[in-house]
């Protein structure tokens, strides 16, 4: 420890017993003087400020209400506001439990130096709200630039144009964001206050060390965390997709609880094993890291559990959002074997005339500007007399899997060709191209024009609007992915920052000591490169585990959309994971800078 | 037969900016024989820590140099430093300096570890250390689960496991009480007994007085240096408080 508090510092504290703004003049200098502290935790503030904001913008935003699903949507909104509260008020909690514990000893010298528990308790009061109070005005403005930009983003997904539809941040949000934020600086007001009380100053003074954990029943917890996930891994495979979206809750939650088990218990267990086995732990290379993971793993299970939870969400919020949206297309395509088809009515069973039709729609199409299709070109068909697999004559099976289309039907059913259409029984379809909105006006003017010539009851519909419908509700759910996904990214940033700035203020003393005793710089650093990876990368792999064994159910569940191209499903997930991998491994890149900035000052003789 | 010796050390300091230089030792010369228990005394700030860090190769002196049986610090490369330190030297440090996340048992196997000792090797060498520390029972330990003057003796323990040819101790009582610092430099006076070569730093004149020479040291130089010779502690004591009240009165050499 350098200094514990400044010259001025220490004379500021002699006044400010007697004068009340000397507090906050002392807590502003404090501030400056512990900024490799507080600009962590300012900028932890302000990025959950950010999401806090934005989300509350959202679920009150005036057109969520038009969002096709917008129900749905306020619900999901709902459920993470939820949520994201409780993870903003328990990491505050958390992150300035590991301040105070930082300072503890510059708390003990002001009571040396004559300021009372209480007055101590308003100087941090002040150098908390300062921080607070900078990282939510930082946030809210970081959160009004990326809601403009995500808005923008939500308007191209959605394939929407922009007019009319303008980004407004309902006054809601403001107040909500700040009346959260001041309930957290409250709580953690009153936390410090009753900490500090309650300990004395000799408490702080001394520092708190390490020990052997006292886990009991680690082995029961064990098998019990392994049998969860397997009975949960097993379950989603067999899962029908009407069972999927019934279990999905519960089997979230025995994920979770598996995770956590296997952490915390599976690793000491593990670990334990290894250090048992005295030709594996005493090795250079293994002893300091077993050692160093074994402590950690004790105090980290909790936050690597919740790092690998917030990262499977993502990863499974991503992968189901954009398989929704690339399978837009052969999910519309699912009911629409060609582009459009024309129901008619057909009297006694006698088959429409289908030259009829054609000389009706080849004007039409000129007139409306679209190009009628031959219709035996793409999507192929194939007609076929096998035995039909439905009761109906006229099924049309469409495999999406290959692009072809097989028409089954039997001796009794009509089928005949023209030029540009075929005709099954009273069902015309046919293959249009051309501009979206002419082809639906084409459409329309189609269906008026039978129902003129003696097909009262027809119907005629496109590929065209099912696209669009499509595009609207599986872009807005991929735009609610994204947003997740930044959310669960945030989140999972933060927690990994923080454990960082804590690991490498532990690990400074250590490698100071490692190095008295004759351990060189490059087997240190190779002994920090080994830890810190390890602890890194089991967040990581459980994450993928966890996103490709759900990999089956998240196919089912996809299937209640309307998804049924499982390829996609599968593509999209992998996708996701790799995507997600990367940018993993970069945050860990860059926040293991932190740690090595940290403990460089050890490693330095 | 010489096991240290140095020549000419002078460390000077550069504080802030480089405006003011402070001369933390200056033309020190000593040399310390096989089997010689040395205690360093002196007020606060007159370089002691300086002096041992130098001899522990953890720090360098500004010129001078460090012969350890006729080896010259000099012509060590940085990187093979820890390796020559781990050897060579074994440190005993006033906080103790244990690995909170080790047990008793691995922080004092710790420097045979980084050594790449053989498994077998190291319980051999664990066992007789222990016992003569009277740690046996509590090798399975945390630190944070024994007392200071445990914790004390199972840093002594890690620093003469690897055999090292000096031992150097920085105030190794100063966190300890009465009866922990008695145990401990009973410790060291048998250590001494079987052959270890010590130098410890101490405040305290009656932890001088298990040694075999006491040197005094002011302002960053050799101000006087006392034998033991056949006197024994409680006389030898005697002589080391006139000697201190000599040098805080800024006195002439008595030697
Ligand atoms: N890293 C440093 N930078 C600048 N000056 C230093 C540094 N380390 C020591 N000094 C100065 O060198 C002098 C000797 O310091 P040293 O720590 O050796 O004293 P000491 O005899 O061990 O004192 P004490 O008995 O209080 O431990 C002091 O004046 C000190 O201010
Ligand atoms: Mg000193």
């Amino acid at each position: 420890m350098s200094k514990a508090i400044s010259p001025d510092a220490g004379r500021l504290a002699a006044r400010a017993k007697r004068g009340g703004s000397l507090y906050f003049r002392l807590a502003l200098a404090n501030v400056k003087r512990s900024r490799e502290i507080y600009i962590p935790y300012f900028l932890a503030v302000m990025i959950m400020t950010a999401v806090y904001f934005l989300t509350l913008a959202m679920l009150f935003s005036p057109g969520l209400a038009h969002m096709p699903n917008g129900e749905t949507t306020r619900a999901v909104f709902t459920m993470c506001i939820v949520l994201i509260t409780l993870f903003c008020f328990f990491f505050m909690l958390y992150i300035n439990a590991f301040l105070t514990k930082r300072r503890k000893r510059e708390f003990g010298l002001y009571s040396v130096l004559g300021l009372s528990n209480a007055h101590v308790a308003r100087v941090l009061g002040w150098e908390t709200l300062l921080v607070i109070a900078a990282g939510v005005l930082c946030g809210m403005a970081a959160g009004l630039l990326l809601g403009r930009l995500l808005f923008m983003l939500l308007l191209t997904m959605m394939q929407a144009a922009a007019e009319g539809i303008r980004f407004i941040v309902p006054g809601v949000a403001f107040f909500g964001t700040v009346a959260l934020f001041f309930i957290i600086f409250a709580a953690v007001y009153v936390m410090n206050s009753l900490r500090i009380r309650l300990t004395s100053a000799m408490d702080m003074l001394k520092g708190e060390k390490a020990g052997e954990p006292h886990a009991r029943l680690l082995a029961p917890r064990a098998i019990l965390g392994v049998a969860l996930l397997a009975g949960a891994y097993s379950l989603a495979q067999i899962l029908s997709e009407v069972t999927a979206a019934l279990f999905f809750f519960p089997l979230a939650v025995a994920v979770i609880i598996a995770t956590y088990l296997l952490f915390h218990a599976g690793s000491i267990m593990l670990l334990r094993v290894l250090r048992n086995n005295k030709r594996v732990y005493y090795r250079q290379e293994n002893f300091v890291a077993i050692s160093g993971m074994f402590h950690r793993m004790r105090q980290n299970a909790r936050g690597l559990a919740g790092i690998c939870v917030f990262c499977t969400m993502l990863v499974v919020t991503v992968a189901c959002t954009s398989a929704l949206y690339m399978g837009a297309e052969s999910s519309a395509r699912l009911n629409m074997p060609y582009d459009a088809q024309a129901v008619l009515e057909t009297k006694e069973g006698r088959p429409a005339d289908i030259e009829a039709v054609n000389t009706l729609m080849i004007p039409l199409a000129a007139r409306h500007g679209v190009k009628l299709q031959p219709a035996t070109t793409a999507p192929v068909v194939e007609v076929t007399a096998a035995p039909q697999p439905y009761g109906d004559a006229d099924a049309l099976f469409s495999d999406s899997f290959s692009e072809r289309f097989t028409i089954w039907r039997d001796a009794d059913t009509y089928f005949a060709q023209s030029a540009n259409a075929i005709l099954l029984d009273d069902r015309v379809y046919f293959n249009l191209t051309g501009d979206t909105e002419k082809c639906i006006a084409f459409a329309k003017a189609l269906q008026t024009a039978l129902r003129q010539n003696g097909h009262e009851s027809a119907f005629v519909t496109t590929i065209f609007e099912s696209r669009r419908e499509n595009y609207a509700l599986f872009g807005g759910l991929l735009f609610l992915g994204v947003f997740f996904a930044v959310l669960f990214l945030a989140m999972a940033v933060l927690m990994i920052y923080f454990k960082q700035i804590t690991e490498g203020y532990e690990d400074r003393e250590r490698f100071q000591i490692m190095q008295k005793v004759g351990m060189r710089d490059d087997e240190v650093m190779a002994a920090i490169n080994r830890q810190i990876l390890w602890v890194f990368l089991l967040p990581l792999a459980m994450t993928l585990c966890h996103a490709l064994a759900v990999k089956n159910m998240l196919v089912s569940i996809l299937g209640v959309f309307g998804m049924v191209n499982g390829d996609i499903a599968l593509y999209c997930t992998l996708a996701a994971c790799f995507v997600f991998a990367a940018v993993y491994l970069f945050v860990y890149k860059r926040t293991a800078k932190v740690y090595y900035r940290i403990t460089k000052s050890a490693r330095a003789v | 037969m010489e096991l240290l010796r140095l020549e000419q050390i002078t460390r000077i300091f550069n504080t802030r900016l480089g405006l003011k230089q402070c001369v933390a030792l200056k033309n020190i010369g000593l040399e310390v024989g096989q089997g010689e228990f040395v205690a360093i005394m002196g007020p606060s700030g007159s370089g002691k820590s300086t002096l041992l860090n130098i001899i522990a190769s953890l720090d360098k002196p500004t010129s001078g140099d460090v012969y350890l049986q006729g080896k010259s610090f000099r012509a060590i490369k940085d990187r093979d430093l820890f390796a020559f330190r781990r050897d060579n030297l074994g440190f005993v440090f006033q906080d103790f300096n244990l690995l909170d996340t080790f047990s008793l048992r691995d922080n004092i196997l710790l420097p045979l570890v980084l050594a790449k000792t053989p498994p077998a090797e190291m319980e051999a060498r664990l066992e007789p250390v222990a016992e003569k520390l009277d740690i046996t029972g509590l090798l399975h330990k945390f630190p944070c689960e024994v007392s200071g003057g445990e914790r004390q003796r199972a840093a002594v323990g890690r620093a003469i496991i690897t055999r090292p040819k000096l031992l150097l101790a920085d105030e190794p009582t100063g966190a300890l009480d009465s009866r922990a610092s008695a145990r401990l430099l009973k410790l060291f006076a048998a250590l001494n007994g079987q052959g270890h070569t010590l130098l410890m730093v101490t405040h305290s004149a009656l932890a001088a007085s298990h040694a075999g020479r006491v040197l005094f040291i002011r302002d960053g130089m050799i101000h006087s240096q006392i034998y033991r010779g056949e006197s024994p502690n409680r006389s030898f004591y005697e002589r080391i408080v006139m000697n201190l009240s000599v040098l805080e009165e800024g006195g002439e050499r008595v030697v």
